[in-house]
């Protein structure tokens, strides 16, 4: 237990230290917007959303018993949600398409595994202290579940109307075919490779509101490396500290499969580990827990439990 | 934890469902099928009491068979020592012949099988006081006929068995009786001949001539003393006798002289008469009277002369005592003579006894090794005789009585043996059961790999977020059902197949 204290509050620091980056980099961003939106028309895509609250409205730090932080929140959230609502969407997958892609929805009829996913972004949300984090979901072993873990977890964090999810699949050399993925064009290979591309040509939306989908590109026959490239790390950084209430996963491959996961480790604030019903045994976890930082490793979850 | 480990163990049977459903199918029915097909077997069995003193009761001991002992052991197996007078080929066809195998007159082959087939069915047990037969057959009255035949067979059998050991064994003590009679017969003729060879050897002449030896040579002794005796008294005699001699010659001579006197005074008075004293004759007479009166009165005083003893006994000058002497003399030189011949005679007689006795020591020995090997023969027949005497009489009783009685008769079976088609039924559904949930239990008990939240959290020290359930795809979910109807409808089929069959059966139909 102490162990996960420790990590916890590492984790904590890290985050706190980039969150305060992020708010950085939002302002300056913002006001560069301001600037920019006073110049041109906001005719841009789905990255039309404004900026962050601080700059429409100045936060008014309410005196709460809660604490400062929560006030905080409230008054985010409202803006928030304010500005969500003015979300580019595409139609709305159907019921069935939901069931046939496994992604949960809030009238499914089994409303347990809706439950679980909803605590696990409850935990999420209390260990990230209310500030928005990457999460790398990654199992121990292929077909392990994370593709299924990483979507309805994103899926999750959409229903809350003051948040939004993104999720990009750096599966590269087995995509998730049930990624909610429309109107796609480019992914996250071909943006890696194309310096011409913006990140806005890849995130597109799912029928899910307020989540968006990163798929991951065309298969190459020569994999490089493409996550230890400047544009990966830069592409994260920018999504992540565009919107402050985007919540960022990446379906990543398992340690087996690729060493990318380490890689991915290092562009992230969390991990989460997915290991799957009787799939796998301890020491193949272990050795998996080894191969990732531990200090992010928030946790694990286990899949497919038949009881 | 234990309904966890129950709902796992649950969950792992349905994740199998038509691979256990199909293993019950397949196993319940082939249980199923076996047992339908599965040969009734009945059983017979006979017991027959064995009297503890007859020959079976030594067969497979080692003994009643001379020259059997070589086997000596106690252990025995009565059992297989039944089996093999059963088990015979003549008695097994009889046992053919009975039972009806021989009436599609099979091949000798076919024939070799169906017994190598009975053997194989029949098990044959014997104890100290007992042997029994059981057999097994498919159809009871077969079995009933065939246990009661070899008990007969077996009884027939062995009596003739008993009855031939029994001539056998009266003929070989015969043979030995005679060959010992032979040998008896032999050596009191070898004791005869030498007896009337040596006629002096008998028992204890040694001892006698012994006796006889120490005899004489006492004799030889004491005679010899005697010997010595005479001879001294001879010597002494002797002495005396030519002492005497001398005396008497020199009372002879004195009185020789005396008379010469006595004469020469007559002649002298005589001259004288004639005569007168001047006459020559007269002097030289005179002169002789003169000489004579001289020399006796010398002789007087010197004494005998030895010289002159040699020569006397011609004068007859004899005393009485002399006479007496001489006689003695004479008699004692004669018992000298009697006793050395008599001690050379003895002396004689002993070295003949001494020779004796040597050449009966050898003969002695001979004659004691004759003696004990006539004893030996005499008693050895004997003993022989009354070996024969015994064994006679056993052979009669033998062939008056057996030894062998039944004690329990077969009785012909009712109800069928060992494993039948209820048990095949039962077990078939158990193992149908058993079979596929044990392999799952095993198959989930040797994996390792982790079904446990919990194992993560206690053997990792990892946080375990969140337990996500199983969660299928409409499509998942419609193959998941097509494998529980399958696994429903094979085990009804299997279940309603049993049914069927087992009614069949009761109804007898099968």
């Amino acid at each position: 237990m102490s162990k996960i204290v420790k990590a916890l509050e590492m984790a904590k620091e890290a985050r706190l230290s980039r969150s305060l980056q992020r708010q950085k980099a939002a302002e300056e961003a913002a006001v560069a917007a301001a600037t920019a939106a006073r110049t041109s028309a906001p005719t841009a895509p789905v990255e039309a959303r404004t900026k962050a609250p601080p700059q429409r409205k100045k936060p008014v730090p309410v005196k709460d018993s809660l604490g400062p932080r929560t006030g905080h929140d409230i008054v985010r959230r409202k803006s928030s949600r304010a500005v969500i609502k003015t979300m580019d969407e595409v139609e709305p997958l159907s019921r069935e398409d939901l069931a046939d892609k496994k992604i949960i929805y809030p009238e499914m009829e089994n409303q347990r595994v809706l439950n679980v996913f909803r605590d696990l972004r409850t935990t999420l949300l209390t260990i990230a202290d209310g500030s928005n984090f990457s999460c790398l979901v990654t199992s121990a072993v292929p077909k392990g579940g994370s593709s299924f873990v990483a979507t309805n977890l994103a899926t999750a964090f959409s229903f809350d109307d003051s948040k939004t999810s993104l999720i990009i699949d750096c599966n590269l050399n087995a995509p998730n075919p049930n990624l909610p993925i429309s109107q796609v064009k480019v992914g996250l290979t071909e943006y890696l490779e194309d310096d011409q591309l913006k990140a806005g040509d890849i995130i597109r939306p799912t029928g899910i509101p307020r989540m968006r989908a990163v798929s991951s590109g065309g298969r190459r026959e020569i994999p490089a490396e493409y996550f230890s490239s400047d544009r990966m790390i830069e592409f994260l950084e920018e999504v992540q500290s565009k919107f402050r209430d985007r919540y960022t996963f990446l379906d990543g491959p398992s340690t087996k499969e690729s060493a990318d996961v380490k890689l991915l480790a290092s562009l992230c604030d969390y991990i989460l580990l997915v290991v799957p019903y009787a799939r796998v045994t301890t020491s193949q976890v272990e050795a998996t827990v080894r191969t990732i930082d531990q200090s992010k490793l928030i946790g694990v979850v286990f899949n497919n439990e038949p009881y | 934890m234990m309904e966890k480990t129950i709902a796992l163990f649950i969950t792992d049977v349905l994740r199998h469902k038509c691979l256990a459903a199909m293993l019950f199918a397949v196993i319940s029915l082939i249980f199923l099928f076996t047992g339908t097909l599965w040969p009734q077997r009945y059983s017979a069995s006979t017991v027959l009491s064995v009297d503890e003193t007859s020959l079976i009761s030594s067969l497979g001991r080692g003994q009643g068979m001379a020259g059997g002992s070589a086997r000596g052991q106690e252990a025995f197996d009565r059992g297989a020592a039944a089996e093999q007078v059963l088990f015979k080929r003549e008695v097994m066809l009889k046992v053919l012949e009975h039972g009806g195998w021989l009436d599609d007159n099979p091949s000798a082959a076919e024939q070799e099988q169906i017994i190598n087939g009975i053997e194989g069915r029949t098990t044959v047990a014997g104890g100290k006081t007992f042997i029994s037969f059981a057999y097994k057959d498919s159809e009871p009255e077969r079995t009933y006929e065939v246990t009661t035949k070899m008990a007969e067979l077996f009884i027939a059998e062995y009596s003739k068995l008993e009855i031939a050991e029994s001539q056998e064994k009266l003929a070989f003590i015969n043979q030995q009786v005679e060959s010992y009679r032979a040998k008896l017969v032999a050596s009191e003729k070898k004791l005869e001949e030498f007896k009337s060879a040596n006629p002096d050897i008998r028992e204890g002449s040694e001892r006698q001539i012994g006796n006889r030896i120490d005899e004489l040579g006492s004799d030889i002794d004491e005679a010899k003393l005697a010997l010595r005796e005479l001879e001294i008294k001879r010597d002494s005699l002797t002495k005396k006798l030519s002492g005497e001699l001398e005396a008497g010659t020199n009372t002879q001579r004195e009185k020789e002289y005396l008379d010469k006197l006595a004469e020469l005074r007559s002649k002298l008075d005589e001259l004288r008469l004639i005569y007168t004293d001047s006459w020559p004759e007269i002097i030289s007479v005179k002169a002789q009277i003169a000489e004579l009166e001289t020399a006796i009165a010398n002789h007087k005083l010197v004494g005998p002369d030895d010289s002159t003893t040699a020569t006397s006994p011609s004068g007859d000058v004899t005393t009485a005592l002399y006479q007496e002497l001489r006689s003695q003399l004479s008699e004692t030189e004669t018992e000298i003579d009697t006793s050395t011949t008599r001690i050379k005679e003895t002396i004689a007689l002993r070295e003949l006894e001494i020779g004796k006795s040597r050449r009966i020591n050898k003969m002695e020995a001979v004659l004691a090794e004759l003696t004990r090997d006539y004893e030996t023969n005499e008693g050895v027949y004997d003993n022989l005789l009354l070996q024969r005497e015994n064994a006679q009489v056993e052979h009669d009783e033998k062939l008056k009585s057996l030894t062998l009685k039944v004690l329990e008769p077969a009785v012909e079976p009712i109800s069928p043996v060992g494993v039948q088609f209820i048990h095949f039924a039962l077990g078939g559904l158990l193992f149908g059961l058993a079979v596929p949930l044990g392999l799952i239990y095993l198959k989930s008990a040797l994996d390792p790999r982790v079904r446990l939240a919990d194992t993560l959290m206690e053997e990792l020290s990892l946080p375990v977020l969140g337990a996500i359930p199983t969660y299928m795809s409409p499509g998942e979910r419609r193959r998941d059902l097509a494998g529980v109807a399958m696994m429903y409808g094979m085990v009804i089929v299997t279940l309603a197949t049993y049914g069927v069959v087992g009614y069949m059966k009761y109804t007898g139909e099968l």
